[in-house]
C-alpha cells in the first residue's frame, strides 16, 4: 500500500515537474479530460467464497480520465456494486447480501483503431469495501481491501467533433482482503478472489 | 490559465481517492466449523444450527440429511459456541483442545483463537 501511495505521489509530481518544463512546446494541447457514467457486471472466477457464495454483482458508477501525453493518461473509476443473491449462507455467516464500493486507478494507453473505434489498454490497482449487514440488525461486516486490475477498453466515437462516445470495457480484478483462518487454504478461499467485469459508459470529453 | 485549473482538479482528485483507500486496523476471521451429527429423530434436521458468539449469531445452516454441515461467520476473537436448538449433546470428538459441552448440554464451547474446527462425531441424548 505505501508503494502504491509513493507511486501515486511521484506520479503527481512527475505531472507538475514535465508541465513546467515542457510548457513552450505547448504539449498540454494534448491534455484532455473524460468523465464517465457507467454501468458494470462482475462476478469471481475460480474457487473462492465469492464465486460460490453470490450468483453475481450489478453495479453503476462514474469515471474520469485524463490523456496526459501522447497516447497516454491516468484514470479513477468508483463503482457502487449489490450482490444479486446470497447462494451458500452458511459459508458467507448470517448476514445478508452485501454491497461493495469499489475504486480503480489505472494507467492507460489509446491505440485508434479508425475514425470512430479506439482501443484502451489499463493497467492500475483497485480498493474494495464489501459491507454485508448482520441478519439480526446489530450493523454491517465490513471487508475487503486491494488488489490489481487489469482490462481493456473499445471507445466508439458518436459525433463529429469527438465529444460524445460509447464505451464498452472489460477487467480482471484481483481481490485480495485479510481474512484470516488457522487452515492456509480456508484463509485463502475466504481473501482471494479473480474479479472479470463488464462495463457499459457513455463519455464526454472536454 | 485554463490548464493550470486542469492540472489542479486532477490533484485534488487523487487526493481524496487516497484518502478513501485506508487499510484495515484489526484482524478479521472467519471462524470455520465443520462436523457431523449422529441424530436418530428425523425432526433433527428441521432445526438450525448456529455459530453462537456472546448471543450474536455468526453463521447458521440447516443440516444435511447424513447429519454433516459446514458453517462459517465473521469473527474477531473470544470464545464461541456450536449451538442445536432442541436436542442435547452426549459427545464428540475433535482434534481441536479445550472444546466442551456446555451446561445445558445444547452447545460445544469452542475456545477463542480456534477458527478452523472439525468436529468428527457429534452423538446426541
Amino acid at each position: 500500500m505505501k508503494k502504491f501511495l509513493l507511486f501515486t505521489f511521484s506520479a503527481i509530481c512527475f505531472l507538475n515537474i514535465d508541465a513546467q518544463k515542457r510548457k513552450r512546446y505547448n504539449w498540454q494541447e494534448e491534455v484532455k479530460f473524460s468523465i464517465d457514467p457507467h454501468v458494470k457486471i462482475m462476478a469471481a472466477l475460480g474457487d473462492n467464497f465469492m464465486k460460490d457464495v453470490f450468483g453475481y454483482f450489478y453495479g453503476f458508477g462514474i469515471g474520469g480520465n485524463i490523456n496526459i501525453y501522447k497516447n497516454f493518461g491516468l484514470g479513477a473509476e468508483y463503482t457502487y456494486f449489490l450482490a444479486n443473491d446470497v447462494k451458500k449462507p452458511e459459508l458467507f455467516g448470517y448476514l445478508g447480501a452485501p454491497s461493495m464500493s469499489n475504486f480503480d486507478w489505472y494507467l492507460f494507453h489509446k491505440d485508434a483503431i479508425s475514425e470512430a473505434f479506439a482501443v484502451e489498454e489499463l493497467l492500475g490497482y483497485s480498493t474494495y469495501r464489501m459491507k454485508s449487514p448482520y441478519l439480526d440488525n446489530s450493523g454491517n461486516f465490513k471487508e475487503g481491501n486491494g488488489g490489481l486490475n487489469l482490462g481493456a477498453r473499445i471507445v466508439y466515437t458518436l459525433d463529429n467533433e469527438g465529444y460524445q462516445q460509447v464505451v464498452f470495457g472489460t477487467k480482471i480484478n484481483f481481490y485480495n482482503s485479510r481474512i484470516g483462518n488457522q487452515n492456509p487454504e480456508i484463509e485463502k478461499y475466504f481473501s482471494k478472489a479473480v474479479f472479470l467485469n463488464f462495463s457499459l459508459a457513455y463519455r464526454y470529453n472536454f | 490559465m485554463k490548464f493550470s485549473f486542469k492540472i489542479l482538479s486532477a490533484v485534488l482528485l487523487l487526493s481524496v481517492l487516497i484518502l478513501r483507500c485506508k487499510e484495515d486496523d484489526a484482524q478479521i476471521f472467519r471462524a470455520y466449523v465443520e462436523g457431523k451429527i449422529s441424530y436418530s429423530d428425523a425432526k433433527f434436521l428441521e432445526d438450525p444450527i448456529h455459530l453462537v458468539k456472546e448471543k450474536k449469531i455468526i453463521a447458521e445452516t440447516l443440516p444435511k440429511e447424513s447429519g454433516s454441515f459446514v458453517l462459517a461467520g465473521p469473527y474477531d476473537k473470544g470464545t464461541y459456541r456450536l449451538q442445536l436448538k432442541n436436542y442435547k449433546i452426549k459427545s464428540f470428538s475433535t482434534d481441536t483442545k479445550g472444546c466442551k459441552i456446555s451446561a445445558d448440554s445444547l452447545s460445544i464451547e469452542i475456545p477463542g483463537g480456534e477458527t478452523y474446527v472439525i468436529f468428527n462425531d457429534i452423538v446426541l441424548k
